[in-house]
């Protein structure tokens, strides 16, 4: 379970750093959106890194599918209810001014995850 | 073109899991979660007085699988375990700019001015309009390939971590489901851990 928090906070990391460039790129440079997108995409891992923490995190009387199925509805009230408007609203709202805006808010965003991954307590007589 | 591609690619995902991919649980563990789930809603049933009270009931029913979230006494915390609940947060925020990133992305795309740069040859060849179909694959390939080696690395990595210090017993896969095809341990770990969990489960009752 640790590796798994470490690979998270690495993902996070290399997310951010990689949104942070994006939403930097003033002069709308082709190879540094090109670069900091590949980049981004290093942090694939958070995902399968999440899954398996949030299984290892669960008490023993939730079972996987019922840990995975709230998941499931947390993804699905985050996906479809407010993902869309809050960054379709944003991107619109600042696409006149400063176009890469929206993905200096997702670095905000990943920057919550990240503290909020911090409160995480793990438990101590666990290794990998 | 994409779109049969897709099409074809879902239609080998189904068979997939129809044909190879065993059932999670095992099929006594699901007998047991039919029996307790029935048990509970005759429960409900009776409980359940008035129709105000029945109508709210199932209208918040979609949303009472978050109810583990909630953060509970836990001997081993002082304040009470509120990992789920932070566990839950962070799942809403990260799918909020994993959808947010990806569809900005793609629309930001042909912003950038590797395509708005007169003097870029593919711009010569046919507009912008063509630029987009010659430039737009590379750069899904760069990304994807960026996730994939990603993805392999860490997945391999926790294979040989949990192989090599002993995490899940080399004959744990398979006796949880022992009518499904065993398969081999260090593919997906999360599952592993699942079925162990399952096992556990049977074992308590």
């Amino acid at each position: 379970m640790t590796f798994d928090y470490r690979l998270l906070v690495i993902s996070l990391i290399i997310q951010i750093s990689g949104n942070v460039m994006l939403g930097l790129n003033v002069a709308a440079s082709g190879v540094l959106f090109v670069v900091a997108s590949a980049w981004n995409m290093l942090g694939s891992p958070f995902d399968p890194c999440f899954g398996s923490l949030a299984l290892g995190l669960s008490p023993s009387e939730v079972q996987p599918g019922q840990l995975f199925g709230a998941l499931g509805v947390v993804d699905s009230l985050s996906q479809w209810f407010l993902a869309a408007p809050l960054y379709a609203g944003v991107f619109s709202a600042t696409l006149a001014w400063y176009p890469p805006a929206i993905f200096l808010v997702t670095a905000i965003t990943l920057t919550t995850v990240a503290a909020l991954v911090a409160l995480l307590r793990l438990p101590r007589n666990v290794s990998a | 073109m994409p779109f049969k591609v897709a099409v074809a690619v879902h239609s080998v995902l189904v068979i997939i899991l129809l044909t190879i991919l065993p059932e999670s649980l095992s099929a006594e563990v699901r007998e047991a979660n039919v029996k307790k789930l029935a048990a509970e809603r005759e429960a409900q049933r009776a409980s359940d007085s008035s129709l105000v009270k029945r109508c709210l009931r199932r209208a918040s029913a979609p949303l009472e699988p978050l109810r583990i979230f909630l953060p509970k006494a836990n001997a081993s915390f002082v304040r009470g375990d509120y990992n789920l609940t932070v566990v839950a947060a962070v799942e809403f925020l990260a799918v909020l700019t994993r959808v947010g990133t990806n569809t900005r992305q793609l629309a930001y795309y042909p912003r950038v001015s590797m395509l708005r740069n007169p003097n870029m040859p593919f711009l010569h060849w046919g507009g912008l309009k063509r630029s987009l179909g010659r430039t737009f694959p590379l750069w899904i390939c760069v990304k994807s390939r960026c996730s994939l080696v990603s993805c392999l690395v860490s997945t391999s990595s926790e294979c040989y971590l949990t192989r090599s210090t002993g995490a899940i017993p080399a004959t744990d896969l398979g006796q949880a489901n022992s009518q499904q095809p065993a398969r081999p341990r260090a593919a997906v770990p999360v599952r592993a851990r699942a079925n162990r969990a399952d096992s556990a489960a049977a074992d308590r009752r």
